[in-house]
Order: C-alpha cells, then structure tokens, then sequence
C-alpha cells in the first residue's frame, strides 16, 4: 500500500502506474477510491457526465489478476482515466452536450481510448464538455473558486484532475481548449503536435485545427500518456505517417539533463497580457535563469493580431462547414454561440479562407524561425488567472500554437495569493519534439514550488 | 481577435457585406439579434485583416500540410 498519509485519489498517473506494478496497490481499490471521490465531490465539481463503474470494476480485477499472475504489464497498468464526452466509447453515450446526442452510444471507442485500454489504463467514465467542445459554458465549476470558469472546452477533464477526481482525462484543443482549462485549474495540460495523436472517433470541431490532448498531475504523467497513444492511425486521415512525423524517442524524465533549457521569452505575449501575468512571467523566467537556463526574448516572427484573424477565418469557416447541416437537421438543439458562430461562418467567403490557409504557412515558417536556437517559447498560458463563468475565458495566447500545429504544454506555476486562484506558464517547441518540450517542462517543473490540491479539495 | 479600425472603409465594407448576407440567409429578425451583430464586427475585422495580407503568388500552390 502507498505511504498512508497519500489518499489514493492524490495519486498521479505515474506513481499509481508504479505502486500497482510493485503490487504495493490493488487497481480494485483505487477505481472504489475514486468512485467514491465521485460520489462525494462530484455534486459540487459537476465535472463528469456519465461514470461507468461496473465495466471499470472488471477492468480493474482483470488488471489486478495479471499483476498477481506475473503478466507483462502495459505502461499505464490499472491506471484510471477520465474522456471528453466528445471520445466516442464502446457502450456508454457520447452526446458532446448536444441533447440530440443524449442516447448516441458508439459501438467502437475513439482511437486514443484503444491505444489507452491497451497500455493497461481504465476508462472510469466521460468528462463533460462545453458543447461540441466549443466557446458556450458548461455547467462544471472550477475548483479553486466556483464563481470562475473551469476553462473550455475541456472543463469537466481539467477540472475533474484538478479535484483529484481521476488522475488524468483525455481533452482536445482547437483554439485553447486544454491548456487553458489546464492553466485556470492548476494541474499540467499537453497538446502535441498536430497530427501526431489519431482523431477517428473523436467529434470534429474545426478538423485542421482539433488536436488530441491531455490533462495531468505532472510532466511525467503527460510523457506517459503521450508514449501509449501516439503513432500513425490510417483511419485518421489527419494522422500523419511515421515516415513524416519524427518518432518518439524513449523518454525518462528523472534522468539528469546534459544542460538546463534554452527558453525564449515572448515579446508579443507579454504585450497583451495582464500586469499581474507579464509580472509572474518575468519572475518565473527570472528563476529558470538564476537556476542556470538560458534566457532570451524573442518574437513569434509575425504580428499577433494577423495570426488570431488567421485562426479566427480558419475556426469559424471549418466549424460552420462540419456542423451546419446539424444546425438544419436539430434546429434550436445548439447553445448561442456555436450557433452563430456557425451562422456567420457560412458566409465568410471560400478565398478568404484559403487566403488565410496561405498565410497560416507564412506563419508557421515565421514560428519555426522563433525556435531558432531554443528549446522552448515560454509565455503565459492566459492573458489572466480564470474569469467569471459567463465565458469559457481569452484563446489569445493558446490559439496561435493550434494554428501551427506545434506542441504546447501549461505548467502550474503559482498560486494568486490575493485571489487563490493557480497562475500558469507556457511552453512550446518545433514540430515533433515533444521529447525536448517534456524534458524542458519537467526540468521547469523541478524549479517550481509543488502546486497544491485547491483548498477545498485536499 | 485582432483590435479592429472601426473607421476604415475597407472593413466597414466586409461588415455590410456580411450584414446582406446575413439578412438574405437568415432573415432581418435573425441578423439584428446581438450576438450576431457582435460576432459579424469580429468576422469582419478577421477577414478584413487576411484580406489586408499581401502574400506573393506561389505558382504550386502546396496541399494543406499541418505541421
């Protein structure tokens, strides 16, 4: 068993994958920890939408059976996990908040959650999403303070890790979907590359822009995650082959660096965010530097405000594109915004999109040039600590990196003393080096003080 | 989202083409609605700052490669 003192629902992915290798952990008891952490948190967290415990039970006797038989054991053996309701999942409804979908129940799951089954891992049960994992609110609260946005898309997957619901949930991001709800909710969000996780049975949003990722207590628990669901799928015609995409190296985190991370400061970044932000900023870059990281500023090559009108064409007219037949098909079935943002989008005309299309591989040049020399771009993950809850909060500092396509990552970096609420940094690196972004980010990560359960979650 | 110029003709000229749009497709009572109305002011001053973008005609133009 785990040190006493650790509650089984404070286990990350990484320790309880370890403790139930070593048999120091039954995978039974940790799914009864967790669902009874659902049944007494959850009222408050609103963060899953379905739970699925007789399945996860026998998943978890089975996993606990091949520990004990001395099988081989996947990476992420008997490890739980929560999904975005926009997963498709064998048996259990997949409705991605639209009540048209309240009884759509997929007979395949969604790639990720295969390639996560077969690394040992437990689907414990489905995360809520804003609808269709777009802008319009969802009901569940954010931790830290249930007056503030948890963040979207991926608000019941950030949210449910953040109150030691699960230990890590699969999210997707178009503009900023997981790192945000990763930076308002105080746990570690990745999105790698795009085209470097399969899509097929995922809900599309924005199909060049959707990217697979993950929500986490740590670094390590993202490399984890990322080593059992990459790799090409030919069934996702946006999954790019290994002959293209650069494979990923074996990574261990805790082995010592050769030497401490080139990072390069944002200018552009910094100039749109808060006072309080740009200042936590410069003072975590500070600290990096005084622990021996190369520190520099740099530009992203290209002005911000071209790059958020790029994404802003490319979003709305993909969005409108997969979803306005639906609108015809289930009228008044979508929220507010995704309606209109639908609407509009039909009427942006073809060459302004392809137009955009052009000059977002302008862009991505620009941005590989940023990178010249650096490990990692370094920038706050929001322009501010989480809003009201009337919005799913500002994509500005995520979106550009969806746009490229490049591999980002939210690294908790501090609590907002005066409003209790987590502060986050951001890191991102060139196509297909998540291997640098990990090590970078879990090199930063031993810099920085442990971030702490929310107060009313510990 | 990009600040928008509220006084430049070339994007007040996407907004009332949106607006025409908007009327023709989804009818008068539909585009006055306000979060349309404020979602039109961001759609114009996107399209209107790609619009402003020179880029050099490439010849081949590539197939969409995202990363």
């Amino acid at each position: 068993m785990p040190d006493t003192a650790t509650a089984l629902h404070e286990l990350s992915a990484t320790q309880a994958a370890r403790l139930i290798r070593s048999q120091e952990l039954s995978p039974v008891e940790l799914v009864e920890a967790l669902l009874a952490r659902a049944s007494s948190v959850d009222p408050r967290v609103q963060a899953w939408v379905t739970l699925d415990p007789e399945r996860a039970l026998v998943a978890a006797r089975a996993a606990e059976g091949a520990v004990t038989a001395g099988a081989a054991l996947g990476p992420l053996h008997g490890v739980p996990f929560g999904a975005k309701d926009i997963f498709d999942s064998e048996g259990l409804p997949t409705a991605a908040g639209f009540k048209p979908y309240a009884s759509r129940v997929p007979t395949r799951d969604a790639e990720p959650i295969v390639r996560l089954k077969k690394a040992g891992a437990i689907l414990l049960g489905k995360m809520v999403t804003t609808q269709f994992a777009y802008a319009d609110p969802s009901r569940t609260r954010n931790p830290w303070d249930d007056s503030r946005t948890p963040g979207g898309s991926s608000s019941g997957s950030a949210a449910g890790v953040a109150a030691r619901l699960i230990p890590f949930a699969l999210g997707s991001q178009t503009a900023g979907s997981v790192l945000r709800p990763a930076a308002y909710n105080g746990v570690v969000g990745l999105k790698p590359t795009y085209g470097r996780v399969s899509k097929r049975g995922v809900l599309p949003l924005a199909w060049s822009l959707d990217h697979v990722g993950v929500l986490a207590r740590s670094v390590s628990d993202c490399a984890l995650f990322l080593a059992a669901v990459a790799g090409h799928d030919p069934e996702d015609p946006a999954s790019v082959p290994s002959v293209i995409a650069e494979p990923l190296p074996p990574m261990n985190l805790d082995a010592p660096r050769a030497a401490a991370p080139r990072l390069g400061v944002v200018r552009e970044a910094l100039q749109i965010s808060t006072d309080r932000l740009r200042e936590h900023t410069l003072k975590v870059a500070s600290q990096f530097e005084a622990a021996g990281a190369q520190v520099s500023e740099v530009s992203l090559g290209e002005s911000l405000d071209l790059i958020l009108a790029v994404q802003h064409v490319t979003m709305q007219t993909e969005l409108a594109t997969v979803h306005w037949q639906l609108l015809e098909q289930y009228p008044g079935s979508h929220q507010p915004r995704l309606r209109a943002n639908i609407e509009v989008g039909r009427l942006v005309p073809g060459v302004v999109y392809l137009h955009a299309q052009r000059l977002r591989r302008r862009i991505r040049e620009a941005m590989r040039r940023s990178l010249d020399g650096i490990d990692a771009l370094l920038l706050p993950t929001a322009v501010d600590v989480a809003p009201g809850r009337e919005t799913t909060g500002d994509t500005s500092l995520q979106a550009p990196f969806s746009l490229v396509g490049f591999p980002s990552l939210s690294l908790p970096s501090g609590v907002l003393e005066s409003e209790g609420l987590p502060l986050a940094t951001q890191l991102v690196a060139l196509p297909w080096q998540e291997a640098t972004l990990l090590q970078t980010a879990r090199w930063c990560e031993a810099q920085l003080p442990l971030m702490p359960a929310p107060p009313a979650f510990a | 989202m990009p600040e928008h110029t509220d006084d430049d003709p070339a994007r007040e000229a996407v907004l009332d083409e949106l607006r025409r749009n908007a009327i023709e497709t989804y009818g008068e009572e539909r585009a006055a609605e306000r979060l349309l109305q404020l979602l039109m002011e961001s759609t114009a001053t996107a399209i209107w700052r790609v619009s402003q973008e020179p880029i050099e005609p490439s010849g081949h133009e590539p197939v969409s490669r995202h990363a």
